[in-house]
């Protein structure tokens, strides 16, 4: 406690000796000083100055940062002559001419000449369904030949007798009597 | 009542931050209300340092233009009292420099003054010179703490603030500024016990 109190008392005998060995500043020299620091932001300069000033590490890299950005873009995007010239697509170099949509050619709207038609009338195609029928069923009933014009040497009767199976020499012994009357 | 003091302490601040805001838009009135208050702990401090009285308030002004190029780093979290006094304390190492490079200087050049009452003045002169070799020969942190505590009666929290340190921190580098002040200035602090009285920094 008495150590303490000690202690406390050297504390101010310090505090006195400060005191005294530095004088207090008169009033006229505080008005002084109070109206010297009123001009100091206008010799200094504004605000913004001040805090460019104070942060001008982090706004230099800002800007770099920025400017960097800037350039990579226009270097992307090949503005201001900058970076390779642009290569467009593939399939932008075809004529705008052969991007023209064609029209495909209708399906039913085949014109025939009276010719074309003609000769389409003479082969008698068959197309129904119940033709097609008969067609299956018989494959030479489809051929519609006359009489005269399907067998005109009487083949067919001697191959295929209506009654009796063909021998195999009657037919050849006809066939050879045939190139000999022919 | 404790509230009180609470919202007046808020509104103190607050003020402050308006007039913080005002300066650093270019508000030459409002710097000149920020820092008016505290031009009796700048003046001290200033003359401890330089030792002259007209040399001081050119430092002074040197002070105030550098706070307020370091305004737009000002840390709203830290009175701006403890703000102000941290540059005036490395200033003041600066200055120290450069007042001993002058009186180097003017040891030679200078005719010797005749003072009004030579031999208080003698002891003034000497007391005062002796102080500041004092403070000189402590490490800076310490010597900068010593000036805050003594000449700028700033309290330890408000140290801490200036040194960047924490308030304990800021009681101990005191507490070891103050005893090494005690044993340099022994023999003057044991002539001077008449001005016990003197009030001391508040806490």
């Amino acid at each position: 406690m008495k150590r303490e109190q000690s202690g406390k008392a050297d504390d101010l005998r310090l505090q006195a000796l400060f005191d005294a060995t530095v004088p207090e500043p008169s009033q006229e020299q505080l008005d002084r000083m109070a109206r010297a620091s009123a001009r100091i932001p206008e010799q200094v300069g504004s605000g913004v100055m001040a805090w460019l000033r104070a942060r001008w590490r982090p706004a230099l890299a800002l800007g770099f940062a920025g400017a960097a950005t800037l350039v990579a873009a226009l270097w992307l995007g090949g503005g201001w002559g900058l970076g390779p010239k642009p290569v467009p697509p593939v399939a932008l170099t075809v004529p705008t001419a052969d991007l023209a949509p064609t029209t495909p050619p209708p399906e039913d709207d085949v014109v025939l000449t009276p010719d074309e038609e003609a000769m389409i009338a003479d082969l008698d195609i068959t197309q129904d369904d119940e033709e097609q029928d008969v067609v299956e069923g018989d494959p030479l009933a489809g051929l519609d030949l006359d009489e005269g014009m399907a067998d005109p040497f009487g083949v067919l009767d001697l191959l295929f007798p209506p009654n009796d199976e063909p021998s195999l020499d009657e037919w050849s012994a006809a066939y050879d009597e045939l190139l000999e009357e022919g | 009542m404790a509230s009180s003091g609470m919202e007046q302490a808020d509104e103190s601040f607050a003020a402050e931050q308006a007039l913080i805001e005002a300066a650093l838009v270019g508000d030459g009135s409002a710097f000149r209300r920020l820092v008016e208050p505290h031009l009796p702990m700048l003046h001290r401090i200033a003359t401890r340092v330089s030792h002259n009285p007209h040399l001081a308030e050119d430092a002074v002004q040197e002070a105030l233009t550098l706070t307020f190029r370091r305004l737009g780093s000002y840390r709203h979290d830290v009175p701006f009292k403890a703000f102000l006094a941290a540059v005036a304390a490395r200033q003041a190492h600066t200055l120290a420099r450069a007042e001993r490079r002058r009186s180097k200087r003017e040891q030679v050049a200078e005719a010797p003054a005749t003072p009004d009452n030579p031999e208080a003045e003698m002891r003034g002169a000497t007391a005062a010179r002796r102080v500041r070799q004092a403070l000189w020969a402590m490490p800076k942190k310490r010597r900068e703490a010593a000036l805050l505590r003594l000449d700028g009666g700033l309290s330890y929290r408000e140290i801490g603030d200036a040194l960047d340190s924490s308030e304990g921190s800021a009681r101990v580098l005191v507490h070891t500024a103050l005893n090494q002040l005690r044993e340099l200035l022994a023999d003057l602090l044991n002539d001077e016990p008449g001005q016990e009285d003197s009030t001391g920094a508040s806490s």
